[in-house]
């Protein structure tokens, strides 16, 4: 019975807190009048704009009866109704944690242990106390073809070393954050937003095409099975007319014009195969809605990076809230990579499968 | 940009919508976090609302594949929660089911969950829902039902003969239900049944009717159990009939094309071929192991000694499996015995002083030499706790690498001891309970040291590597001493209706079609009280054989038919 009391239906975690910030975005007013239900007043032009009256008593559990209001589910038209002014928003918002624990040495055994310096020798230069910022992007992805499947990603990038660190979000909660309106001194120098939202568009075809397999592999066996029969159908029409020239021993006229009727319907099936095709194509229609930068002190790493005769600087990062380092990144394929392996003339860092192609 | 384009494979193109988003970074434009929150929930809530994203996938800690999560989508999106669950044996229509409850519950869609089984299936259900999915259901088994009124449990399991039974059938119609799941359904094909009647007058919401074979002798069947599910939108069996069923043969659709078109609207059936699941081989071996004289002596006086005294099935059934398994199992029960009966037969006590002589058995030597045979991993796995322990020494004595794995350990040990196995150890000792759905596809053998008189159970262990993500051929050893129930249980589930060549999932549908409607333990157990002596039950096992090479032909035959009607690839 322990059990029964915890799946109370999770929408009464979240949705209550969802319609007071709602309430409270739209200029209106949302509170509890007891546990699990809300009462809201919306101001009167949103109240006439969504076609919603100005005072409302919400409650979120279809367990509580008796009470006087509209019962919110995940699939309440009303949600779709309050909701439809932040549809297309897009916001983007900073934060920053101010002060945190910063490794101070050891960072020789981190290099030897995380990195694998292929063709190159390296001498750590120096370590210094920055400000490093990750930006956040969050994407919808919508896959469109006989059937929709969606969903959101989130891809979190460091501005200066373009290292992805998506499990950055995972231990955010560890501290204290605060919003900011203004870059902190001592930032690490960010590459401009364009470059890093070109380089999440490209990488997130990457996950996509992952994440869709399953989806894509239905949609596939579905046309495969829908060419068989139109295969089987004009396979077998085309089948009668080549027995009727066989059988009947037509006249050439007659003979052309049925070898006419099967060149058609050669044509027909293959006007339906790239039918079939274009039936089942996917388009991912993807969008980015909101990003957040998140400001923290780091320590930076700087190498010094020698290839034969050449030799380049190189900055890695230790990053506090994952307490390691930070991977580099390879120059072609823009993925992290644990591996430094120089090209000979640019001196760019390549991964093992890059260096390899 | 286009992307995916092997040959024969589905193009997908990829199409970046504008957004103001970049400009917002370059210029500063800075908006505070409780908005950008705000959205982040919206779009997740906009998924939910479409069911693109499931709440159930998160609590649920066994692995779930593709197709099931798709077929819970469907059923919430597509098919309103009323649905005919008809998928292929062995894809998981009892973890779809799973899903789909524990998702009614935490959308706050259902509170009232009433399961309907045959009565043999009970606590696997109950098992399944608590283990795999966190879901304490109550049984009309358990003494707390017995005691309380019929609306105390939100979550109930139900065999369908008690639910139907005269005491019982108004009381549940009288009930509200927002979710009925009733497990193999092919059992409400007939209208006049009171199992039709039942589901019929029950009050609900949401039904999932679930059959590997839903249509059996006839195509009416089909119409209605589409009559529980949508009353009314077929009509009359009349109009069924003249539109869809063929004149001459009643198993044969008018129109296949269109009856699977209106099945698209009510049946989901995931196929082998559809899901692109394809096993390895198995290979089962019995080993019939010659015990020594004294160790057939012992059995010959415990035979004889439980069947002369009045003992209660409970015990009587333990005993024997306990002297199947173990001397060491055997013996803390009989010393539970010992006290409950004064006087203490003397007969008992010379059993128990055979026993504590008889340090070594028959299947202890065949164990050995199993496991020093290869170095690959295997599971052992035995039904008692005593037997393990048993077997723990024995590894010890031998210096053999293993690790143990049993129901009484913590999450963290049970977890510790998989990686064990995983990483280092070559055996698994294993007792039955708390391993369920955890990956052990790593090995490919498994070794029964005994064997549950369920043959259910013994799937459930073959189903712990023989399963989707097993890359390897799969081998099964069974050990069991000549002369024993298990050796007659053996012979008829291997020679009669060679069940280690089964998928997984096909013995229950098999069981199902047996007329006796009991656990199929409590028929071994009668068979063996029924026998006066060695000679007779062995008649009696072979008669049960023929019971089941009839229940299997009858299987065979449905799955043939559905299989024409609804073909490889029905897909809704």
């Amino acid at each position: 019975m322990a059990r029964i009391t915890k799946l109370k239906c999770m929408s009464s975690d979240i949705l209550p807190q969802y319609i007071k910030d709602l309430y409270g975005f739209l200029g209106g007013y949302a509170e509890s009048a007891r546990p699990d239900v809300l009462e809201a007043i919306l101001p009167p032009a949103i109240s006439v704009r969504l076609n919603l009256a100005e005072y409302l008593k919400f409650y979120f559990d279809p367990q509580c009866s008796g009470i006087d209001g509209q019962l919110i589910t995940y699939e309440s038209d009303i949600l779709e109704t309050l909701g439809q002014i932040i549809n297309d928003q897009a916001v983007f918002s900073q934060i920053i944690v101010p002060d945190i624990y910063l490794k101070k040495a050891g960072f020789e055994t981190l290099l030897k242990e995380q990195i694998n310096f292929v063709n190159v020798a390296y001498k750590l230069l120096e370590t210094e106390e920055k400000q490093g910022s990750y930006l956040q992007l969050n994407f919808k992805y919508t896959a469109i073809s006989e059937e929709k499947k969606e969903g959101l990603l989130a891809l979190t990038f460091n501005e200066h070393t373009f290292s992805r660190l998506d499990n950055l979000a995972g231990k955010c909660g560890q501290v204290d954050w605060v919003e900011t309106l203004s870059l902190s001194d001592n930032l690490l120098p960010a590459a401009p937003a364009v470059e890093l939202y070109n380089r999440a568009i490209k990488q997130t075809e990457v996950i996509l095409k992952d994440k869709l397999l399953d989806f894509q592999k239905s949609l596939n066996h579905r046309r495969l099975r829908d060419v068989k029969r139109l295969k089987d159908y004009y396979g077998d029409i085309m089948k009668e007319i080549k027995n009727k020239i066989a059988r009947k021993k037509l006249a050439n006229a007659e003979t052309d014009g049925e070898l006419a009727r099967l060149d058609f319907t050669q044509k027909e099936l293959n006007y339906k195969i790239s039918d079939q095709k274009l039936r089942y194509q996917i388009t991912v229609k993807l969008k980015a809605f909101g990003a957040l930068r998140m400001m923290m002190p780091v320590v930076a790493l700087k190498l010094l990076l020698r290839r034969k005769k050449l030799s380049r600087e190189f900055i890695l990062i230790w990053n506090p809230l994952l307490k390691t380092l930070e991977l580099p990144v390879c120059s072609c394929c823009q993925q992290n990579t644990s591996h430094i392996f120089l090209a000979e003339d640019t001196l760019e860092n390549l991964c093992p499968h890059c260096k390899g192609g | 940009m286009v992307f995916l384009t092997a040959p024969n494979e589905i193009e997908t193109s990829f199409v970046v919508e504008d957004t103001n988003l970049i400009s917002m970074i370059e210029q500063n434009k800075i908006g505070d976090k409780k908005t950008l929150n705000l959205i982040l929930t919206r779009h997740n809530l906009n998924l939910l609302r479409d069911y693109d994203q499931l709440l159930c996938l998160r609590q649920i800690k066994i692995e779930k594949y593709w197709h099931q999560i798709e077929t819970v989508r469907k059923v919430l999106k597509n098919f309103h929660g009323r649905v005919l669950l008809c998928d292929e044996v062995g894809l998981g229509k009892t973890i779809e089911s799973g899903m789909l409850i524990l998702e009614y519950l935490l959308r706050g869609l259902a509170r009232r969950v009433l399961i309907l089984t045959p009565p043999a299936l009970l606590f696997q259900w109950q098992d399944e829902l608590a283990i795999k999915f966190g879901l304490d259901f109550v049984t009309n088994e358990q003494n707390c039902f017995k005691l309380a009124k019929l609306d105390h449990f939100p979550l109930l399991i139900c065999s369908i003969n008690y639910a139907k039974s005269k005491n019982n059938f108004a009381k549940f119609i009288s009930q509200e239900y927002d979710l009925i799941v009733v497990d193999e359904a092919h059992h409400l094909k007939n209208p006049q049944t009171l199992n039709w009647k039942l589901i019929n007058s029950l009050k609900k919401k949401f039904i999932f009717l679930l059959t590997a074979t839903p249509v059996q002798n006839n195509l009416l069947e089909l119409f209605n159990l589409l009559t529980l599910l949508k009353p009314g939108v077929l009509k009359t069996a009349k109009s069924f009939k003249a539109q869809y069923m063929s004149k001459d043969d009643p198993k044969q659709p008018q129109h296949p094309e269109k009856l699977r078109e209106l099945l698209r609207e009510v049946m989901i059936r995931n196929t082998r071929s559809l899901v692109d699941i394809k096993l390895p081989k198995r290979f089962a071996q019995t080993f019939i192991v010659e015990g020594s004289a004294p160790e057939m002596e012992l059995h010959r006086e415990l035979n004889a000694f439980l069947k002369n005294q009045q003992l209660d099935r409970l015990t009587l059934s333990l005993c024997l499996q306990e002297a199947s398994s173990s001397p060491a199992a055997l013996a803390s029960s009989l010393k539970k015995l010992e006290a409950r009966l004064s006087p203490v037969p003397v007969a008992l006590l010379a059993i128990q002083e055979k026993l504590s002589s008889l340090k070594t058995t028959g299947k202890d030597v065949k164990l050995l030499e199993l496991l020093r045979k290869s170095r690959d991993k295997k599971v052992v796995f035995v039904h008692f706790t005593k037997t393990l322990e048993h077997l723990k020494e024995i590894c010890q004595k031998n210096s053999l690498n293993f690790v143990e794995f049993q129901g009484g350990m913590s999450a963290v040990e049970k977890e510790q001891a998989i990686d064990t196995f995983r990483d280092k150890a070559e055996i698994l000792l294993s007792s039955e309970s708390g391993g369920e759905g955890r990956n052990l596809q790593f090995c490919n053998t498994i070794i029964n040291y005994d064997l549950p008189w369920n043959p259910m159970r013994i799937e459930q262990r073959i189903g712990r590597i023989h399963r989707i993500g097993q890359t390897r051929d799969v081998f099964v050893f069974n050990l069991c001493l000549r002369g024993s129930l298990e050796d007659h249980l053996l012979q008829v589930l291997e020679h009669k209706i060679n069940m280690f060549e089964l998928v997984i999932g096909e013995i229950g549908s098999i069981l199902g079609n047996l007329k006796e409607e009991v656990d199929f333990s409590d028929i071994i157990l009668n068979l063996w009280l029924a026998a006066s002596a060695p000679e007779e039950l062995e008649t009696r096992f072979a008669l049960l054989g023929e019971e089941l090479v009839a229940a299997r032909e009858l299987y065979q035959e449905t799955k043939a038919l559905d299989q024409k009607l609804f073909g490889e690839d029905y897909e809704t």
